[in-house]
């Protein structure tokens, strides 16, 4: 029980890291907390569905235009409306705000086009199940493993190697400094909507594929993210990935030994401890990327 | 001159005249009154599938009244709550203020229980078609539905039958289906099996695999999932892939999911169903094999129709009581019986499910 214990943890572990990562990356740019994250993934799993299941295309031209275009929408959603608000001097509150009016328009959209019944992408029993050293763990959720893995690797090339990842981390050390400097913020933060976005895409498809699809999917998993986004250290990538396997882990130890119940209101104490006691996470030092 | 100012007082005396005279007059109306029945299914959301068949039932139903020789009329009017309070409190409000309906008849405790007290308020006759006995607790408030108790009762006797040694309950956090989990512990407390692992999720839940893997530890001969959906599609799909093949069974629940064939070969409890002429019927009216809790409806707006053609008045004082004294009913699901509490029993059937279809289970 315990190994199947350890592997429940990295597999809801990696659901939450995928939203917490990309959290964590838009956070250092812009720091607010934006809601609509959550329903990019919503967005992306419906677009899935809508092309795979009632427009019958294949299964990997419906996955792609799904990520491509919700990765568009979290690019649109700050072009049109944060970063006006932004140039404006919208204040982090203004910007929350305003994330939480298009996350509520968002799910009423969704749950007008699509009806809020469930749904599912894959057919819910054709998963394949593989048994690792005793745990189970079924094809979808190894895939929702892997890529966590993936993405974390992909988010440490981006911001250590590249260029682009060195502009994002002069926006994220100084915004204002890097604009003088030439680099155009607005522009970059942009890019960075846009393939976070694209991470909380795939985040929404895999849910979509193992645990199924609703209106609402996005606030919970964004929510759960932004805990293990704080736990591990905000603003950091390293942090969001490996706190985001603690809370998987402390949840469900709760779990275990307690109940079912008690799953949410673990995470929330959680929170609260390490706010209380390590506001900065684990893994930040000097609120560096 | 005096000619035509005479004429004129003429015609006004005549105008006048004539008028009183036509208010004088009886004339015989011929249009009846008509009872306004309010009809609060879930139309959209998850259980829009149940809301279909009871809506296709109540026209059914409607269908079959206006062939009787009425003294009233009678008018449906159907709204949607989406399985949701807020939504259920707003359709009530709307009905009995807007429509004013002479009685409403509901699907599901929690509608049930949201309706109750609006009604009664507002002396509106209420016949929810529910399990959890509370909503029948005021007088304008009737339940027309298998028991709870009687649907465990027969789960209880079943599983006792089949020798079933070690039973693992799970639940999802909802007044019936806590009440369901109670009512388990209680019959199956004087029997052979015992309930070796019970656990609470609370709605919304989407990872069970913890909750699964104590469950296997448990190693229960019998799985009793009383879960709605989603949760009960999902936690299945997690059972089976952690390698927990037990079989499953449940307490009307299985009825309500839009993917049967995951529940494939499992028995469950459900309340009454309709005898074979009405199936027949309802099959070919509503073109579907589905027809999960359609003779309640059916029998209930029958009850009313009966109420109010037997007490000749619209008084909600007159007919409610009519109901309350209604001791036995004739329906489609056989004699509803009036326990006196509001609540009209009608027995539990037990069902299996089979290449996606339910079918009643055959006894050995």
């Amino acid at each position: 029980m315990l190994i199947q214990l350890l592997m429940n943890s990295i597999i809801i572990g990696s659901v939450y890291g995928l939203m917490s990562q990309s959290f964590s990356l838009l956070y250092s740019t812009t720091p607010f907390f934006n809601m609509t994250h959550g329903s990019i993934s919503a967005i992306a799993g419906y677009i899935a569905y809508m092309f795979l299941h009632l427009l019958g295309w294949n299964i990997i031209p419906s996955i792609f235009i799904a990520l491509t275009v919700a990765a568009f929408f979290s690019f649109a959603f700050d072009r049109y409306i944060y970063m006006p608000l932004r140039q404006r001097g919208g204040s982090g509150m203004i910007l929350l705000v305003a994330s939480l009016g298009v996350y509520t328009m968002l799910e009423a959209i969704i749950t007008i086009l699509f009806n809020p019944q469930f749904k599912t992408l894959g057919k819910i029993d054709s998963s394949q199940v593989f048994n690792v050293f005793g745990a189970y763990i079924s094809s979808v959720q190894l895939i929702t493993v892997v890529v966590n893995l993936l993405v974390l690797f992909f988010f440490i090339f981006l911001l250590k190697k590249t260029l682009f990842g060195k502009l994002i981390r002069a926006i994220s050390n100084n915004k204002e400094l890097a604009f003088i400097l030439g680099v155009r913020t607005d522009l970059f933060i942009g890019f960075v909507f846009g393939i976070c976005g694209f991470v909380a895409a795939i985040a929404g498809v895999l849910a979509g594929f193992d645990t199924g699809l609703e209106p609402v999917m996005g606030f919970s998993m964004l929510f759960k993210g932004i805990i293990a986004a704080i736990i591990g250290g905000i603003g950091s990538v390293y942090g969001a990935f490996f706190g985001a396997l603690f809370l998987g882990f402390i949840e469900n130890l709760g779990v275990m030994i307690f109940a079912s119940e008690w799953r949410d209101t673990i995470a929330f104490v959680l929170l609260i401890v390490f706010l209380y006691f390590k506001p900065q996470g684990i893994f930040v030092r000097n609120n560096k990327l | 001159m005096k000619k035509y100012v005479w004429l004129v007082i003429f015609v006004i005396l005549f105008s006048v005249g004539l008028n009183k005279l036509a208010n004088n007059v009886v004339v015989e109306d011929n249009s009846n009154e008509t009872v306004k029945i309010g009809l609060v299914v879930p139309l959209s959301g998850n259980q829009a599938s149940s809301g279909e068949i009871f809506k296709k039932s109540a026209q059914m139903a409607f269908r079959d009244i206006a062939k009787k020789n009425n003294k009233y009329k009678y008018e449906l009017i159907i709204e949607d709550d989406g399985f949701e309070a807020k939504k259920t409190v707003s359709v009530a409000n709307k009905l009995i203020s807007v429509d004013n309906v002479d009685a409403i008849v509901s699907f599901s405790s929690h509608s049930g229980n949201v309706i109750a007290p609006i009604a009664q308020n507002n002396k509106v006759i209420h016949i929810s078609l529910a399990s959890d006995d509370n909503i029948a607790k005021s007088t304008y408030n009737f339940i027309n539905w298998t028991t709870i108790e009687d649907e465990v009762i027969k789960m209880v006797n079943k599983i006792d039958d089949d020798g079933v040694k070690n039973l693992a309950v799970l639940v999802v956090n909802h007044p019936a289906t806590n009440l369901m989990l109670d009512y388990t512990k209680k019959h199956i407390a004087d029997k052979n099996t015992k309930i070796s692992y019970v656990a609470k999720a609370n709605s919304g839940t989407r990872d069970f695999k913890t909750i699964i893997s104590k469950v296997k530890s448990a190693n229960p001969d019998l799985i009793s999932l009383i879960m709605f959906s989603p949760e009960q599609e999902i936690f299945v799909k997690q059972l089976r892939e952690l390698g927990v093949n037990a079989p499953l069974t449940s307490i009307e629940l299985f009825a309500m999911s839009n993917q049967k064939e995951l529940f494939n070969g499992s028995w469950y409890v459900d309340a009454a169903v309709g005898d074979e002429n009405f199936n027949n019927q309802f099959k070919e009216y509503a073109n579907t094999d589905n027809n999960f809790g359609a003779v309640f409806v059916y029998d209930s707006l029958n009850m009313l129709n009966h109420i109010y053609e037997s007490t000749n008045t619209k008084s909600p004082e007159v007919n409610r009581l009519a109901l309350e004294n209604l001791k036995i009913f004739d329906g489609a699901a056989g004699k509803l019986r009036n326990s006196k509490n509001g609540i009209f029993k009608s027995e539990a059937s037990v069902k299996v499910i089979e290449n996606g279809k339910i079918s009643l289970l055959k006894a050995k």
